[in-house]
């Protein structure tokens, strides 16, 4: 089969678009008519017998090739321009042949070797047609050339476009691979491409069988990327997807996987509310798009859908995608694709060569920065102005003045961290296996706490016959920490605040040798009293794991069924010591211990079918995806306890001892239609049905259709003679995808048990009342609705790549807790609230490069920033959301209400002090000359309106170099801790900053006059609070260093490499507390931006190797 | 390529054929295998349990578990915080919500008092109507007449109980008294209306409860006939019906209180052992609450006794007895009581609450509780008791003009705590002496606002509170520039307006 068609570039770039589409059409009719003719080129006799009446000149081609093997070359439209002839011919010369056989027909010809080239004539030449290109050209100097264009593992490429440099011959290699090109001269330059290869140019000099190998471009479009139930490649891609780069894992003290997520894609924030090792992270995946449905996306392990990824030793991570549309999600469905899916890939093993990874790391973490707070000749000051102008006795403090403890010197600390992964990989031509151990151990910077994982990974993948195909993947994990309180109630609770509000005349241990309260100092704890107290230790054991079948079936079509399960024990005790403290030592101690143990299961068979046919290319899978998931809970907590026991076997009074379980499944049919037309028109369309259990009756389930289309226009010939475009496609896509309640039974009205009550004084009875909660059976699936269109483009050679979307994201029939009147007996109903939405919409740029790359040096670069804003409509007042709790106050900071972000904050609007009284002035918004609580507003957003990432990798030799910078911009954080440090309503501790407080009339200052009991409500919550959340952070820098091949060869290993890292060296940010991006909320919805006595971020030092055998 | 393919599917046509079979049917089979049906296993399906008389009696249990339950705050602590809006304590701590209740400024939003006293009563009453919607249905023979009429005469009660308070704090509430009423969104009904039903469902608490029930030594803990009848008495009380209160004050007091009761209540002996923790289950409780030390004890100590005698050295208190108070025990040269309800510290490492003097000493409320336990005391809280009733029965007396009879009871109620009698002048001086006597008795009981109200009216009580003064003797009337005759009443909380668009907002707020 030779495909070969000449050009004409001159005049197309005028043309109108129909015309373009006129010829493409065109184009296409003639590369599937030369297609369809078998051309052999084998030599034949030099002359020719025909006898043909009213025949087309095509038909009589082909009998001239049949009998002579030469080729022909023309253009289509050519031919249909002529009209048939009559000829009768015996064994005469080829050239008489075609001379009779083109007379009185427009077309001329020549005879290059054995190809003959058919053209018009000159003076029919027209404007809108193709034309040879060879006019200007002897065309007796020609000659024809033949090569094979393989990729490296020597696979022939069809369809390589070869054109000869300076010109416009063009021709594309056949399925062998193979093409014929004519040629002007032995100088001639041959440029061969190929999508998704690098591009080479090929001198023909005096060879004629030219053997042309492509390297596959080293370029993400070329990556296959995992998708819902398949994989597709990126080129193809016409939904909003992220991958993922994670090469630099290894190179990282990294222990969780959304660590090793944060600043690398659009469209995806990665949030780490607090510093606490082994602490939980939000993802964030454009937004969050559901109050009661969680923010959290749907996280699928090697084609299983996972409760959580915390197993997963990042080591083994393979790849990282992140479906962000619901084009893409929508296979999904359901339960959490509305917030995207997060696809991890696991490394297996591959064929070859067994190899051994060995990655070993070491590293010192600490407070990332110090709040400086009062001493206490300053705290005295303030505690004298405190009293005096509340009218009470001013508190002497001179007996305690001994005592000097830097409160944040005692609870922080220099925090070793370590982690090891060995791993050791190999296949043969049927199977295949991987296995890894990992252990990662960290200390917390905060005294005593602590995590450490222990995980071990094997993956075995075997050809059984064939046709079938099977596999198993099994992860066990094991973590333990000890924490310690932070967060919650502030100063009341939580060692963070204690540390800064805690005074530092406050002694350590009292004379009993407990540790001893705080004097004078408002109910404020002693730090270390409150992280010793309480020792709390969960430890979790975890297994994961799937089998795998993949049986090919007859007529392309592909069965696979996975069988995965989740078992997590998860324990989390705790043992309050009497000795300890005054407080456990009265009740003689307490623990408690509780337990859950989560079982999933879920079974996903999937039937793809994957045909090309000709220049269409079709996939097509359908499925079914069932889920079990259970979990059994147990609560025991107990106090009295035998001296020097800590178990609860030694406990005499029991407070709570229960058990207690829940349970949820769904069931989901799904389909997919993947097509594209010659990689250049593609279209995508998904429906999914889902079943959950967790739904009313008459709304189990929902369907959830999705359709996406893409246009590849770098595979047009008249953007691909512009020269410029490596790759260039548009994007389009809509869909609709799920949510559901995290509650498992909102449907069922319900009696809670446990209401107990003990008649007597000693035994309690049994007792049952109405549930809060009051059942809804009408409940229905939560749905977003989501639209995409994007473009990705790539030039100069696949090194600068750019790829940007536009998105709307609306969440209907949002799932609601909706309050009920009080007067009812319950307080909450489960109901859809059809007219309210929550809508995120925003833009994402993604830049790819590789500004350097040559043999000693290389510089690659990505930068990604996204937009997002997020926004709730159409929520009555009723259903407003108050959220965001300080107990020093007993007010809320956050609201989610209708026009603003979700969790806006809240409160007062700050007019500054008042130089005369020394007082707040808060902005009277109702005019009524009263300053009260309806004088409230939205007074700033805690979502960015920007987030980035900027991630390079430098290499020079041996060396590497790794800087990753992350950041947000344009949000607010509540800064309650400040509240707590700039009170001066009590006898706490305070921030250096109250030294300016305003202290008589005609003070010009930010912070208020200091007053006990706080009347005139100076710390309300009000904009004064509120601090630019903004930053950028250099999360990482690493250094690396590759031991030379040679060496290397010498020692008998593969490679080995060192690394030295710094993380979080600097955050450029006007925040004033440790770290503007903790929160108290955790991955709340209703609650973000809210630093209450967060555990604090560390910065860290690393060193690692890595070694290859 | 095809060749292979070829190849492959002539050795594996059959086991071919074989995967498609399973593949297809795993595909399509599985979702009939399931229903996707997952019911509750902690809980009970409410459609479907009230089935035998012990289901029943879970739900009266869980009907009484409101009264003390640690997420009952009301009943808990926020019944003694009430008091603080009376003249007979202060808020003593750093609690802005207890000081805006003293000095009644409450604000309709955001106000967990009012809010948790709102939702406790209406949570408590949910659970009454539980019971007397589902225990007609029940046909089980284990629940006897005798039964079944007193776990209503339990049901009717409490949710009179709720009523009653709910009425003294808001006045008139929306009365729902089913589970299934289809009116979520109701109206309030008049204060005489929730009376009424209150009234009616007292009634018929009195002729179902039976008298006494077997081992309750640990205490009063049940409805019984004579707590139907005590209760019912103060409601008429607080009506100004009293006629109706003396009549069934009778039915509650033995002979020697001029009564006809045969419950067999008595006022104990000595005063302190009320409530010292170690008396439970005496002849003078009527009704109290059980706290169990763990599982279901009450934390209200550790809001209320000194620092220096409990183990928890943060918390500053909850209340603070006032120098009214004080004073009118050492007017009264009262010491037995004095002794029982109030005890003084010294505290230093505390911050001065602010109506004491620099060096004063600072009183604690000692009646309520004495053993922290880990904030889980197994101290019961006593809601009816005889003493009351005595008290009650002389105010009636005096106010239907039989004040010599009157003071022959207070003088019983003196005799205990070890004071002179008092003698008869006017009838206005008895009324006076009673409310003085109510006061010294009934301390921290949830009584005292309710007492001055029902004695002299709103603008009696507002004089009795603007009067106090603090430790050096300066008047606090000007802390107390919010309290109106409306402000006695509590606002109904803006969050149930916010849900219930048919409810009004009580005047002055």
């Amino acid at each position: 089969m030779l495909l070969i068609a000449y050009y004409a570039t001159n005049r197309l770039q005028s043309w109108s678009l129909t015309k373009k589409l006129l010829l493409i059409m065109k184009f296409t009719a003639f590369i599937l008519l030369v297609a369809c003719m078998q051309v052999s080129a084998r030599g034949r006799a030099q002359n020719v017998s025909i006898s043909v009446s009213n025949t087309s000149i095509k038909k009589v081609f082909q009998e001239v090739k049949k009998q002579t093997g030469y080729d022909f070359f023309y253009d289509k439209n050519d031919l249909q321009r002529a009209g048939t002839v009559s000829l009768k011919l015996n064994n005469v010369p080829l050239d008489e042949a075609l001379r009779q056989c083109l007379k009185n027909q427009p077309l001329t010809y020549t005879i290059i070797e054995k190809t003959i080239i058919v053209r018009k004539k000159e003076d029919e030449k027209n404007d809108d047609e193709v034309t040879l290109p060879l006019n200007s050209q002897p065309v007796t100097n020609y000659s024809i050339i033949t090569g094979h264009v393989t990729d490296s593992k020597n696979k022939p490429l069809n369809g390589a476009s070869v054109t000869i440099k300076g010109s416009q011959v063009m021709t594309s290699t056949d399925a062998a691979g193979s093409f014929k090109i004519p040629i002007a001269s032995s100088d001639a330059v041959l440029v061969v491409s190929y999508v998704g290869y690098t591009s080479r140019e090929i001198p023909v000099k005096n060879n004629n069988d030219l053997q042309i190998v492509l390297q596959e471009a080293n370029s993400e479009m070329n990556q296959v990327v995992v998708i819902g139930y398949g994989t597709q490649k990126a080129k193809d891609i016409t939904s909003a997807v992220s991958t993922l780069p994670v090469s630099d894992i290894k190179n990282r003290p990294i222990s969780l996987v959304a660590d090793a997520m944060m600043g690398k894609a659009t469209g995806v924030q990665v949030l780490q509310p607090s510093g606490k090792p082994g602490g939980d992270f939000t993802v964030l995946v454009r937004g969050m798009s559901s109050v009661t449905g969680g923010s959290q996306p749907l996280y699928v392990v090697d084609g299983v859908i996972v409760s959580n990824v915390s197993y997963i030793d990042p080591a083994n991570i393979e790849s990282i995608s992140v479906l962000k549309d619901a084009a893409a999600a929508g296979i999904y469905g359901a339960a959490g694709s509305t917030n995207g899916v997060v696809l991890i890939k696991t490394k297996q093993g591959v064929k070859g060569k067994a190899r051994v990874d060995a990655n070993v790391y070491y590293g010192q973490q600490q407070l990332a920065k110090k709040l400086p707070v009062l001493n206490n000749t300053q705290l005295k000051d303030l505690l004298h102005d405190v009293a005096t102008n509340g009218g009470q006795p001013v508190p002497d403090i001179s007996q305690y003045l001994g005592n000097n403890n830097d409160w944040q010197d005692l609870v922080y600390r220099k925090a070793p961290m370590m982690g090891v992964n060995l791993s050791t990989s190999g296949g043969g031509e049927k199977g295949n296996f991987y296995a890894g151990i990992g252990y990662v151990s960290q200390s917390g910077i905060a005294i005593t706490s602590d995590y450490k994982r222990y995980s071990a990974k094997l993956a075995v993948d075997q050809e059984v016959t064939s046709w079938m195909k099977f596999g198993a993947d099994v992860n066990y994990r094991r973590t333990v920490s000890h924490d310690v309180p932070d967060n919650n109630n502030g100063r009341f609770g939580g060692f963070v605040a204690a540390a800064l509000t805690a005074p530092m005349y406050g002694p350590i241990k009292d004379s009993n040798g407990y540790y001893a309260s705080i004097p004078l100092s408002s109910g404020i704890l002693n730090p270390l009293g409150d992280i010793y107290q309480r020792n709390t230790v969960n430890t979790v054991n975890g297994l994961m794991g799937n089998a795998n079948l993949q049986i090919n079936l007859p007529l392309s079509i592909t069965y696979k069924s996975i069988f995965g399960v989740q078992l997590d024990n998860m324990v989390s005790s705790y043992f309050m010591d009497p000795t300890k403290t005054t407080q456990a030592a009265s009740i003689n101690g307490q623990g408690g211990y509780f337990t859950t143990e989560l079982i999933r299961y879920t079974w996903d068979n999937t039937l793809n079918y994957s045909k090309r046919f000709n220049d269409h290319n079709i996939n097509f899978v359908v499925g079914s995806s069932y889920i079990k998931n259970s979990t059994v809970s147990s609560a025991q907590e107990a106090r009295n306890f035998v001296n020097g026991v800590t178990r609860l076997a030694g406990a005499s009074t029991w407070m709570t001892n229960s058990t207690s379980s829940d349970a949820w499944q769904s069931m989901s049919y799904f389909g997919r239609l993947q097509y594209d037309y010659k990689g250049k028109y593609l279209a995508s369309a998904s429906l999914r049905q889902d079943g959950s259990s967790r739904f009313g009756i008459n709304n189990k389930h929902a369907l959830f259709p999705a359709v996406s289309l893409g246009w590849r226009l770098s595979s047009e010939s008249f953007i691909q003679r512009l020269n410029f475009f490596d790759d260039l496609k548009l994007r389009a896509s809509w869909g609709v995808t799920g949510n559901t309640p995290t509650n498992s039974y909102p449907s069922y009205s319900q009696l809670s048990v446990g209401a107990n009550y003990p008649y007597d004084g000693s035994a309690m009875s049994n007792g049952v009342v109405l549930s809060n909660l009051a059942g809804n059976p009408d409940l229905k699936w939560e749905h977003t609705n989501q639209y995409n269109i994007g473009i990705d483009l790539a030039i100069f050679n696949h090194r600068l790549g750019f790829t940007a979307d536009y998105y709307n994201k609306r969440t209907h029939d949002l799932i609601f807790l909706r309050s009920l009147p009080l007067s009812t007996g319950q307080s909450y109903k489960y109901v859809n609230i059809p007219d309210a939405y929550i809508q995120n919409s925003g833009i994402e740029f993604s830049l790819n490069g590789k500004p350097v790359e040559n043999k000693n040096f290389t510089w690659s670069s990505n930068f990604n920033v996204s937009f997002n804003k997020n926004i709730v409509q159409n929520l009555s007042d009723a259903d407003i959301i108050y959220d965001g709790s300080i107990l020093l106050l007993n007010a809320t900071t956050s609201i989610t209400k209708s026009g603003y972000a979700l969790g806006s904050f809240y409160g007062y609007v700050s007019n500054g002090v008042d130089p005369k009284t020394g007082d707040m002035k808060f902005q009277d918004l109702d005019h009524n000359g009263v300053i009260d609580s309806k004088d409230r507003t939205v007074i700033g957003s805690p979502q960015p309106k920007a987030y980035y990432g900027f991630s390079n990798e430098f290499s020079y030799k041996n060396f590497s170099l790794n800087v990753l910078i992350d950041g947000v911009q344009g949000n607010k954080v509540f800064n309650a801790t400040k509240l707590e440090l700039t009170y001066m309503s009590d006898y706490s501790n305070q921030s250096t900053d109250v030294l300016g407080r305003w202290k008589q009339s005609n003070d010009a200052s930010s912070l208020p006059r200091a007053v006990y009991g706080d009347p005139t409500g100076n710390a309300r919550i009000s904009s004064r609070y509120l601090e630019d959340g903004s930053f950028l952070r250099l999360r990482n820098v690493t250094l690396g260093y590759n031991l030379p091949k040679a060496f290397c060869e010498k020692i008998k290993v593969s490679g080995v490499s060192f690394y030295g890292g710094l993380q979080n060296l600097f955050v450029l940010t006007k925040y004033s507390g440790y770290s503007p991006d903790l929160n108290a909320g955790n991955s709340s919805t209703t609650v973000q931006g809210f630093d209450l006595g967060t555990y604090p971020k560390y910065k860290s030092v690393t060193v690692g190797a890595n070694i290859q055998l | 390529m095809k060749s292979e393919y070829l190849t492959k599917y002539k050795t594996s046509k059959a086991w071919g054929m074989f995967g498609y079979a399973l593949g297809i049917s795993l595909l399509f089979l599985l979702g009939g295998c399931s229903k996707l049906d997952e019911k509750p296993d902690s809980s009970v399906l409410t459609g479907n349990y009230f089935t035998n008389r012990a289901s029943v009696e879970t739900a009266v249990t869980g009907a009484y578990s409101w009264l003390g339950s640690t997420s009952t705050q009301h009943y808990l602590w926020g019944y003694l915080i009430d008091d603080s809006r009376s003249d007979d304590s202060y808020s003593a701590g750093n609690s802005k919500e207890i000081t805006n209740l003293e000095y009644f400024n409450m604000a309709t939003d955001n106000f967990e008092p009012i809010f948790r006293a709102w939702s406790d009563c209406y949570k408590g009453i949910g659970s009454c109507n539980l019971v007397l919607d589902n225990i007609g249905q029940v046909t089980d023979p284990a629940l006897t007449d005798a039964l079944r009429n007193q776990y209503i005469g339990e049901a009717k009660f409490l949710r009179a109980f709720h009523y009653f308070n709910l009425v003294r704090l808001y006045g008139g509430v929306p009365l729902v008294l089913s589970t299934v009423d289809p009116d979520i969104n109701k109206k309030r009904s008049s204060a005489d209306d929730v009376y009424a039903s209150i009234q009616a469902d007292l009634m018929d608490a009195e002729n179902k409860l039976p008298v006494t029930y077997p081992n309750m030594t640990g205490g009063h803990s049940k409805a019984t006939q004579g707590a139907a009848q005590a209760l019912l008495a103060k409601v008429y009380a607080q009506q100004l019906k009293w006629q109706d209160c003396l009549n069934e004050c009778n039915k509650v007091l033995p002979g020697k209180f001029g009564g006809t009761g045969t419950a067999g209540y008595d006022l104990l002996a000595a005063y302190d052992n009320l409530f010292d923790n170690h008396h439970w289950g005496n002849v003078e409780t009527i009704f109290e609450v059980m706290h169990q030390s763990g599982s279901y004890g009450t934390f209200a100590p550790g809001l209320l006794i000194p620092n220096g005698l409990t183990d928890d050295q943060t918390w500053t208190k909850f209340i603070a007895p006032s120098h009214s108070l004080i004073n009118a025990y050492k007017n009264a040269g009262d010491t037995v009581r004095f002794k029982t309800n109030i005890i003084f510290q010294n505290v230093t490492t505390a911050a001065h609450p602010w109506p004491f003097a620099a060096n004063e000493a600072i009183p604690f409320v000692w009646k309520c509780g004495r053993e922290l336990q880990g904030w889980s005391s197994n101290q019961n809280t006593i809601f009816l008791r005889l003493a009351d009733i005595v008290l009650l029965k002389a105010e009636a007396m005096n106010q239907t003009s039989q004040t010599t009879q009157a003071v022959l009871l207070v003088n019983q109620i003196r005799n205990r705590a070890n004071l002179a009698p008092i003698v008869v002048t006017s009838q206005s001086d008895v009324a006076l002496a009673i409310l003085n006597e109510r006061r010294l008795e009934m301390a921290f009981e949830g009584d005292r606002l309710y007492s001055l109200i029902r004695f002299g009216g709103a603008q009696y009580t507002i004089d009795a509170i603007k009067q106090q003064k603090d430790g050096s003797n300066n008047s606090l009337a000007s802390f107390y520039n919010l309290l109106t005759a409306d402000r006695l009443l509590y606002p109904i909380p803006q969050k149930e307006l916010d849900v219930n668009k048919n409810l009004t907002q009580n005047p002055g707020y």
